[in-house]
């Protein structure tokens, strides 16, 4: 057996300097000790300012009195900073949680309107959507509310009321709601949703054995209405109905015209990203889907819900995910008007000598979190409409 | 032939060595191994292959044929074992990768063509970047290799603007263009359509006649019979037979190579 | 009498007559079922209400007095009205030099493509680089027809000038229409002049970029930077570095002259493109030096203010914004981290809190001898903010392309950095300028916050302002400024993200 030719180059351990290994990890090192320094150097900064103007650094101002109220509801001001900060947090959430629902209703009618067959509900969408898409959120914001509801709402003897449902001025508006624990009613709607997709279980097996249409829809809703319903009036739910005294207004939950406004102003804003996002993604799915549904003698309502619809939405959730980060993101904005979100608590504490930077660095870090917590929820709802498809 | 037929791939790497090839080892690969996570794409091979010696490489798929010779210029990194190319052997020292990627030249089978230049840059800008050749000369130059895969008058073109079988000449062209000591081709056929197949084996035979080092994996059996001076047949990661294309394709040792041959002839 | 078989006449149907187009237009667009009937006139009835009260609302009741005496606050804020001509000047500069651009690019687009280079699209053919198509090159004898690519292109180069116009209007409404508008509500009359005066510039830089030859545009562009030159020794460029007088002068006029040659250089050796972007970088600063020096920044205002922080942000977040992405993908697991935790914070908080932060916050992250201003605190948001974006955005770009095109460079010996930056960067930035225009979009719309954080007059700010000023005070003239801002934003967006639409559609972006 011939002996390996001799070799020119020194085998074995390379000189360091040449070394892919020590080249690669000498970079990172010096990447990342540059970004040390930069932060140190940064936080050093901090703490030098903040000493040299007699302001702490650490978070122990959330012990500290507020000293402020916060618009919109019954926060005292001599209620501890961290409870200010768990108010504007629920604040955020009542704001964001709504918006989204609602943002998501609407623009998934508007998305599918602008495929509609009727010219005038497809051009109508189309102009909709192509118009509040292109403007800036916070100039729709101020047209509704500093053009619309400070202006254009009466004053509360003059209130819009729409019979027992609603009640709607310049200073608020109420809107009817129930009576009770909120919580046992979701807990009650849970119970409902799930006593539903048990029937439609049943259904489905019936109409597998049997071959005759499942129908789920006519008798999982009934069930779900009977539950919710015998749960309502079990529970002693009653409905608490706005009235109009004179120039008072009680009863219902109350909206302050700030909660109104950035409302409107972000579901309008984000339901016309939501339609264009929703209409593309049925468009995207390829023609020959719709066509051999058809071939197959599908009927238009079964070729969207089986074939179109499926396949459209797992194109939809990823981008929809994103208009929902975007949205509670946006809520922020309603701090200009004077709603008490977690950002106008951030304003109003600092205004009132919390330390800025500590104070900042918080309420961001609340914000990332709740940005991770929906980003997750959309992931794992994504990936598991992506294995039922496999 | 008979007694090269009883022998075992040490002793017939022996014999091959003085076949084909002027007799020095141009490459040579002993003991390599290389892990994907706990799959063993390549276990123990043991490879001389000497100047101007062409070795074709066959195999099913997955058994490490495209694995071995992506080690060869490090476009993998092999876990054990030594890998020696024309004197400078393969380790973690970035001078010794660049010299064997500046000596070896490597066709795809998707041609990875650059298609935001043009033919001619595409197959100048190595020189130009690596060798530091100036532009007048690596223009030249290109156009000597444009001409001996016979595409010269593409040189402006885009990539785009080319079918399969000129993209992959242009791709030869521009490994060639770095003057290689050795082409490394990794089933460069494989994804062209069957008449445009021909333009490129053509251009390989070529090469080969003109004394190029070349490890070829393909299945094009008709290439192997023609121009390789050994077929070395790969299964499960391992080297089960080397041979000439005559011992080869006649009369196979082993029972995987009869296998896999009634299986594509 | 016998009965002759006949045979049966052809029962003749009378064919119904042609039915006019519209009337089985509007069957099938309105009326095709009952309730879609129903909806149609639902729709009408509310379509036409809107229509109506919109009409009124424009051209009857609606008092547009607040916009028309305001609009130059609403244009440029505050900024000292004699020294008005600074932004008159630069807009007419950056109108010439994009109509360089334009002009330049023409030449390198009319060159033909060989005959036998004919682009057919072949979804057989697996070798998909680049446009996605594949030539029948040397096989066919002839030109085969244009695929549905090519026509536009043929289009675009055989079209006519008058076509070309007529097409660039039909594209371009939007932008015509707000200009006019705007025009239409001006007192005097250098709006106009302005105006014109813009479009000569745009025109005259398309026909010098268009037709001039290299020597002559390098001619062109070296006046334009003695230009500059003198004006660098008519003022004191350098002052806000804390540089004297005399020093900033003469680094002012070298730096012009350096760029000046560099430009020549470039021009000589038929490098166009790099000596425009050279011209075009120094013009740049030479235009912000030029505004800045009798207004300092934190004086701007308008519209002014929202372009000016739009477009400076996305010029400075842009190397950022690719190192990032560069780093989440590299697969040195320190910098991955590094790069993953700073895409991630910037995108996972709201951007107002973050100027809202920058307002009273920034201060303390520097040394207490530096007092950045409002307008710079703003520019350092955006840019960090939009870094982050950008990063995301060309992390896609590097993923769509595939992993052959690296193993290739690598294997040609090619060393990192220059595969970065010779193969990889070229391509994936190619296949995200839609992407990259949508985030300027999205920036452009978000320096509308400053306003309320930072407390500039801004485009939006100035809506409010307006309405605060003397007699217009408390008639609540809201409902007026309110959408003649938006119709401006609505206007520049929709002009950005059409032309990035067509941009796309020429470059073949996603046709793989």
């Amino acid at each position: 057996m011939t002996a390996p030719a001799t070799l020119d180059k020194q085998a074995g351990r390379p000189p360091l300097w040449r070394d892919v290994r020590v080249l690669s990890w000498t970079f990172q090192l010096a990447v990342v000790g540059l970004v040390v320094l930069l932060v140190s150097w940064l936080w050093g900064n901090v703490q030098s300012n903040s000493d040299r103007l007699n302001i702490d650094t650490g978070f122990d101002f959330l012990d500290q009195p507020a000293g402020f109220p916060i618009p919109g509801s019954d926060f005292r001001n001599n209620q501890p900073i961290s409870d200010a900060v768990v108010e504007g947090l629920l604040n955020t959430i009542r704001l964001a949680a709504a918006g989204l629902v609602l943002a998501t209703l609407l623009g998934v009618l508007l998305g599918i309107a602008r495929l509609s067959g009727n010219f005038l509900v497809r051009t109508g969408a189309k102009f909709y959507v192509e118009f509040v898409r292109n403007i800036p959120l916070l100039s729709l914001l101020y047209l509704i509310y500093l053009a619309v509801i400070l202006t254009v709402f009466p004053r509360p003897v003059d209130s819009w009321t729409l019979e027992g449902l609603a009640v709607l001025n310049v200073r608020g508006s109420n809107v009817a709601w129930f009576d009770g624990s909120a919580l046992a009613l979701i807990g009650i709607v849970v119970l409902g949703m799930a006593a539903a997709w048990g029937v439609g279980r049943w259904r489905t097996t019936v109409a597998e054995r049997t071959g005759q249409p499942a129908r789920t829809a006519l008798f999982a809703l009934p069930v779900m209405a009977l539950i919710v319903a015998a749960g309502w009036l079990i529970g002693g739910y009653t409905l608490n109905r706005p009235e109009l005294d004179g120039n008072r207004v009680s009863g219902g939950i109350e909206m302050t015209p700030a909660y109104l406004g950035a409302l409107l102003a972000l579901v309008l804003y984000t339901s016309s990203h939501i339609a264009e996002i929703v209409r593309g993604s049925i468009q995207a799915v390829p023609i020959g889907q719709g066509e051999a549904a058809n071939a197959l003698a599908l009927s238009g309502f079964q070729r969207t819900w089986h074939v179109i619809l499926p396949q459209a939405m797992r194109i939809a959730i990823p981008p929809i995910g994103n208009q929902y980060l975007n949205l509670m993101k946006n809520s922020s904005l309603a701090a200009i008007i004077s709603y008490g979100d977690l950002t106008k608590v951030t304003e109003l504490g600092v205004a009132n000598r919390s330390p800025a930077v500590p104070a900042y660095a918080l309420t961001l870090l609340i914000y990332l979190g709740v940005s991770l917590v929906i980003s997750l929820a959309v992931n794992i709802f994504n990936r598991r409409l992506a294995l039922v498809e496999r | 032939m008979s007694d090269r037929d009883q022998n075992t791939d040490v002793e017939v790497f022996a014999d091959a060595t003085q076949m084909g090839g002027s007799g020095e080892v141009m490459i040579e690969l002993s003991g390599v191994v290389k892990r994907f996570g706990k799959f063993t794409a390549l276990q123990n091979i043991n490879l001389s292959v000497g100047r101007q010696e062409v070795v074709v490489v066959i195999g099913p798929s997955g058994s490490g044929k495209s694995t071995m010779i992506r080690c060869i210029n490090r476009l993998e990194e092999h876990d054990a074992g030594r890998i020696v190319v024309d004197g400078t052997e393969l380790t973690n020292d970035l001078r010794n990768i660049t010299e064997i990627r500046r000596e070896t030249g490597m066709v795809f089978q998707q041609f990875n063509l650059f298609p935001h230049l043009t033919v001619m840059d595409n197959v100048t800008l190595a020189p130009r970047q690596v060798r530091h050749t100036p532009k007048k000369e690596a223009e030249r130059l290109g156009m000597e290799m444009l001409e001996q895969v016979r595409i010269p008058e593409q040189a402006r073109k885009y990539p785009g603007q080319l079918s399969g079988g000129q993209q992959q000449r242009v791709a030869i062209a521009r490994a060639l263009a770095m003057k290689p000591k050795v082409m490394l081709f990794d089933e460069p056929t494989s994804a062209l359509d069957p008449e445009m197949i021909n333009e490129v084996l053509d251009t390989m035979k070529d090469l080969a006649r003109e004394g190029m080092t070349m490890i070829v994996v393909t299945h094009e059996m008709g290439f192997a019979k023609e121009v390789a001076d050994r077929v070395v047949f790969m299964a499960d990661g391992q080297i089960v037979e080397v041979g000439t294309p005559e011992h080869f394709f006649k009369d196979p040792t082993e029972d995987r190579t009869k296998l896999f041959l009634s299986q594509i002839l | 009498m016998t009965a002759i078989a006949r045979a049966p006449t052809a029962v003749v149907v009378p064919v119904p007559g042609p039915v006019p187009r519209a009337l089985t237009w509007g069957r099938r667009n309105l009326f095709r079922t009952p309730i879609d009937g129903m909806v149609t006139i639902v729709a009408t009835v509310i379509a036409a209400y809107i229509g109506y009260r919109l009409f009124q609302f424009v051209f009857v009741t609606g008092r547009w007095d607040v916009v028309r005496v305001n609009l130059s606050l609403f244009l440029v804020g505050r900024f000292e009205r004699n020294e008005l001509w600074r932004p008159v000047v630069a807009v007419l500069a950056v109108a010439g030099y994009i109509g360089v651009w334009t002009g330049y690019s023409r030449t390198r687009t009319t060159a033909p493509i060989p005959a036998t280079g004919a682009v057919i699209a072949n979804p057989e053919n697996p070798t998909t680089l680049g446009g996605g198509a594949a030539v029948i090159g040397a096989v066919a004898q002839e030109p085969p027809p244009p695929s549905a690519d090519e026509a536009s292109e043929v289009d675009d180069e055989g079209a006519t000038p008058v076509e070309r116009a007529v097409d660039m209007l039909g594209r371009l409404w939007p932008l015509i229409a707000g200009v006019l508008l705007l025009l239409s509500l001006a007192t005097t009359a250098t709006p106009w002049l302005v105006a014109g005066g813009t479009v000569l510039a745009a025109g005259g830089g398309y026909l010098l970029g268009r037709f001039v030859p290299t020597r002559a545009l390098l001619v062109v562009a070296t006046l334009g930077l003695i230009v500059a030159a003198a004006y660098f020794l008519w003022v004191d460029p350098f002052n806000w570095l804390g540089v004297p007088s005399s020093v900033g002068k003469a680094l002012g006029v070298i730096a012009a002259a350096a760029v000046a040659a560099t430009a020549a250089g470039l021009a000589f050796v038929r490098r166009i493109p790099a000596a425009l972007v050279g011209v075009g970088l120094f013009g740049s600063l030479a235009l912000l030096i030029l505004l800045t020096n009798a207004v300092g920044w934190d004086d701007w205002g308008g519209l002014m203010m929202n372009i000016f922080l739009a477009v400076i942000s996305i010029g400075l977040c842009f190397p950022l914004g690719v190192l990032l992405a560069l780093g989440r993908r590299s697969k040195m697991p320190l910098i991955r981290i590094v790069c993953t935790a700073y895409i991630e914070l910037f995108r996972g908080v709201p951007l107002y809190v973050l100027l809202l932060m920058a307002g009273i916050a920034l201060g303390f992250f520097v040394p207490s001898s530096i007092t950045p201003g409002l307008v710079t605190r703003a520019i350092a948001v955006f840019t960090l903010f939009t870094a982050a974006y950008v990063a995301e955005i060309v992390r896609g770009g590097l993923q769509s392309l595939p992993r052959g095109q690296t193993e290739a460079a690598q294997a040609l010996g090619l060393s990192a950095v220059r595969t970065t930056f010779f193969i990889v960067l070229p391509q994936a930035l190619r296949n995200v300028i839609p992407a990259m225009v949508g985030q300027f979009i999205s920036l452009f719309k978000d320096t509308t916050l400053v306003g309320g954080a930072l407390g500039f007059l801004d485009l939006l700010a100035g809506s409010q302002a307006a309405t605060r000023q003397g007699d217009f005070r408390g008639q609540g003239l809201l409902g007026e400024t309110i959408p003649f801002v938006m119709l401006l934003f609505w206007v520049g967006s929709i002009t950005m993200s059409r032309e990035s639409q067509r941009l796309e559609r020429k470059l073949g972006v996603g046709t793989r």
